[in-house]
């Protein structure tokens, strides 16, 4: 394509200054990107390093804080973005796990977007919109029927129908296609094909960004790389040549990792308490045995997905789950156990999703806390006020919440206080086994290190804790033992003594090929959240 | 941001206040209490506003008795509202519940010859077990709560007009009569139930455990649900204490007007609504709450009432349930924008 030349010597996407900030919370700090046509730029970093914000940006899903430039072939696009101009300069998104309907046609999931009426009536003609899909499909050899429906496909012909989406209004050579993720829910022997029909695309002169979590593929297949961390660019644009997976991942990491004196003194890990056998459902499709002793914090990681943020929720009775729970030598069967007979068995989970699962933000803390409670505490008639107010007070001296005010708006107060209030609304009673999930997520460094030294206090006190986790430090922090999970079942464990690069390492690191494609299954999208 | 003092774990920070502040009570707000009571206020106007111009009409004690000596059928029905509305719910059938207790009383002892006792009993069963069959469409089997109810209101209210021959049955006694209408202080003891019912709803929401958990369960479903709350029984049972509490106001106003015409019980849903929403705006802002129930019904009866004795009939009670309704909901509305929730 000739005529890509004419435009050779501008970026074919250039974002500059790209900042978001979400209730006075910056998670996207001035970044800057430059992609050239024929390049495929990729861009990688811990969860909320802010490269999925910057996906979104670019995108114009999420509105940007002032200050933006973007330009696409040397012309800069009016601010705010605005989804049309974006279609029309070129830009196109696939995203996340393809973002398909499982029960259209092809046709209907390529042109949902720019479907036209016409005549009186404005009714669809399919056989015009075929054609138009048509064209699209077929710079990506796509040879199936147009009728078919999506879930009938192959994998490799998912990803061209879902790329088919985003480009079909480029010219050939020209536009930017941006990938969210998109690889994740493809199997090993889709994703040659998939990278084939990229490198296709990219040899006409189109764009590629693409934000990766597995830094294997995006080392072998990208040019540049562009590394993110805590809402910073740290790296912009690095060719990939004879960088390594390791490179990569201290780069993701970074070196500022914050120490917490109070691990020091390690825990004393007592006799096994806690017996888990054969746990199934949710993300986890293998069976998980597992012992933790009285005391000991187990860590469980992995990428999202991979099953590891189930197994709080399976052990809490949240969610349905197969498997036997063993207490103190009492075993129960979790498929037939409720959540108010765990609770009361000592079974405490802490949710990562605060405002829909762990807290009611339009009550007080004093309420929120006392809610678990009220069975054993309270009176048929009558709550009773006075043990509400001391146990709160207490807990606000132990885990400084601030304000100190027991009947202030749990929604009024910050992420990381109202994650202390959520920790200790399980701290009342007699806790067992301790379930979290992401307990620090989104919470500023001493709310963070608060929340830490409550979890060591809990353990050793003689609770067994069990934290699903995505954030290294904390592991390394306060876990005895990590756990790594890969496609729905434990693929390493990482004893102590270990260091957050080991974690990333084991998370980060590609074993793609490995990926047996029996694995493949979408019908289980959504229900790990 | 990471500045190398993070390397060190800073003691936590000292909470340097000798005294906790004091929770709820003792702590006085001015801000707090006028937007509490701002419909206390507009009442004491509205009635001062009636006596003023129609001091002649409205300062009786014929006025007074009119305006507090009617009503708690209503109370009752905002009572049996706000038993959903806590827990998240949503019934359009208590009207027709009622209906359906108010007709069941006169049909049975008059018609049937049944003990009155027995009769009233039956009633209250039969308005409970519509509340059990909303509950069973809405919680176990998971219709959305507006269709739900509005389908089984209509269905109960169709049935109720089948088996009373859409007449009115009159003939309960006189002695029945009076556990409604007995004249305790001037007003009849009905009045006094109703009180006693928002104040009972109050106690439990405010004081106890059961109402701490129905707060929760509407507030955040999935929190009380982790809590170890069991929801859906909270849920089921709000839907037939609703049912119940409906039933009551049935059978009082069977018992006040010596039958009961089953043709007047949708006109009764709407004010019921309007006073929920009302009551919203006061004593507790933005929550349902049983006594902001109670006045927001003589709030209204009140407006309706003065604008009656200036010759405005037919159409203002209408107008003014309407009205309120909508200005309530969107004074609500505001005041919850306003306090961030």
């Amino acid at each position: 394509m000739s005529d890509a030349d004419l435009s050779a010597a501008d970026p074919r996407l250039e974002v500059r200054r790209a900042s978001k900030t979400f209730a006075g919370r910056t998670v996207l700090r001035e970044a800057d990107l430059k992609v050239m046509p024929g390049q495929m730029h990729g861009i990688v970093g811990q969860n909320g390093s802010g490269k999925s914000t910057l996906a979104k940006v670019i995108i114009g899903y999420h509105s940007p804080d002032p200050g933006i430039e973007i330009a696409v072939d040397g012309e800069d696009l009016a601010m705010p973005v605005r989804l049309r101009d974006l279609r029309a300069a070129g830009v196109g998104i696939v995203h996340q796990d393809l973002g398909l309907i499982e029960s259209g046609t092809v046709i209907e999931n390529v042109r949902i977007a720019a479907l036209k009426g016409s005549g009186p009536w404005r009714r669809v003609r399919w056989s015009r919109e075929a054609e138009e899909a048509r064209v699209a499909l077929d710079r990506l050899g796509f040879r199936r029927d147009l009728r078919t429906v999506v879930k009938d496909l192959a994998p490799a012909d998912r990803a061209r129908v879902a790329i088919a989406r985003a480009i079909q209004e480029h010219e050939p050579g020209h536009g930017v296609l941006i990938f969210d993720e998109s690889t994740r829910a493809l199997p090993a022997d889709a994703l040659e094909d998939f990278y084939e029909t990229v490198h296709q695309l990219l040899a006409d002169g189109t764009a590629v960004v693409s934000i990766g979590h597995r830094l294997g593929e995006i080392l072998e297949h990208c040019d540049l790389v562009t590394v993110l961390r805590d809402g910073r660019v740290v790296a912009e644009g690095i060719p990939t040549e004879g960088v390594s997976e390791g490179d990569l991942a201290a780069r993701m990491l970074g070196h500022d990792l914050v120490h917490l004196s109070f691990v020091e003194g390690r825990r004393q890990v007592g006799a096994s308490r806690i017996a888990i056998e054969g746990l199934v459902g949710g993300g986890v499709e293998r069976p998980f045995d597992v012992e933790v002793g009285h005391g000991e914090v187990l860590g469980l990681t992995g990428l999202p997905g991979s099953g590891f943020e189930s197994v709080p929720y399976l052990l809490a009775g949240a969610e349905p789950a197969r498997g036997t729970l063993a207490i103190d030598g009492h075993r129960r069967d979790l498929a037939r156990s409720s959540l108010r007979q765990l609770v009361g068995a000592g079974v405490v989970l802490v949710p990562e999703n605060r405002p829909l699962e762990g807290l009611a933000l339009n009550h007080t803390v004093v309420e929120n806390v006392s809610l678990p409670w009220m069975d054993r505490r309270g009176k048929p008639w009558a709550t009773g006020r006075r043990w509400q107010l001391d146990e709160v007070r207490e807990l606000i001296d132990r885990l400084g919440i601030v304000p100190p005010d027991p009947s202030e708006l749990v929604g009024k107060l910050s992420g990381g206080n109202q994650q202390k209030v959520l920790l200790g609304k399980w701290l009342l009673g007699d806790t067992r086994l301790l379930l979290l999930h992401e307990p620090t997520q989104a919470v500023d460094v001493q709310a963070r290190q608060d929340i830490l030294r409550a979890i060591h206090d809990i353990a050793e006190r003689g609770a067994s804790v069990v934290i699903a986790s995505t954030e290294p430090e904390d592991l390394v922090t306060i876990c005895d033992r990590v756990l790594h999970f890969r496609e729905g079942a434990v693929s390493e464990e990482i004893a102590a003594p270990f260091d957050a690069a080991q974690i990333i390492g084991a998370t980060y690191s590609t074993e793609a090929k490995s990926r047996p494609s029996a694995t493949f299954r979408n019908d289980k999208q959504g229900a790990i959240q | 941001m990471s500045t190398p003092d993070t390397h060190q774990a800073p003691a936590p920070e000292a909470i340097e206040e000798a005294e906790p502040p004091v929770y709820h009570a003792g702590r006085l707000d001015v801000r707090d209490l006028i937007s509490r009571t701002s419909l206390i206020g507009i009442w004491l106007l509205v009635a001062a506003g009636f006596a003023v111009f129609e001091s002649g009409l409205f300062l009786q004690e014929g006025t007074f008795k009119t305006i507090f000596g009617s009503q708690y059928e209503l109370v009752f029905l905002t009572v049996a509202l706000v038993c959903t509305f806590t827990v998240g719910e949503f019934d359009l059938s208590v009207a027709a519940s009622m209906g359906l207790a108010g007709s069941l009383v006169p049909l049975l002892n008059v018609q049937e010859g049944v003990p009155i006792v027995f009769a009233v009993i039956l009633a209250l069963a039969a308005a409970s077990a519509v509340g059990a069959i909303n509950g069973f469409l809405v919680v176990k089997v998971g219709v959305d709560a507006i269709v739900a109810t509005l389908g089984m209101g209509t269905l109960v209210l169709g049935i109720t007009l089948w088996i009373t021959n859409l007449n009115t049955i009159n003939g309960l006694s006189h002695g029945f009569a009076e556990i409604a209408i007995r004249d305790v202080f001037g007003l009849p003891i009905a009045f006094f139930y109703g009180l006693a019912a928002c104040l009972i709803l109050a106690y439990i929401l405010a004081f106890t455990p059961l109402g701490r958990r129905m707060a929760f369960v509407g507030s955040s479903r999935e929190v009380a649900r982790l809590a170890g709350v069991n929801v859906d029984r909270l849920r089921f049972g709000a839907y037939v204490a609703g049912g119940f509490v409906a039933g009551v106001a049935g059978v009082l106003l069977a018992a006040t007007l010596g039958g009961y015409n089953p043709n007047t019980s949708q006109t009764y849903l709407l004010p019921a609504f309007a006073a929920v929403f009302l009551g919203t705006a006061v004593i507790q802002p933005g929550r349902f709450n049983p006594l902001g129930n109670w006045i927001a019904v003589y709030f209204l009866q009140t407006g309706i009432v003065g604008l009656q004795l200036a010759g405005l009939t037919g159409w203002v009670e209408n107008v003014f349930y309407g009205g309120a309704l909508v200005l309530a909901v969107s004074a609500t509305t505001l005041i919850r924008k306003r306090t961030g929730k």
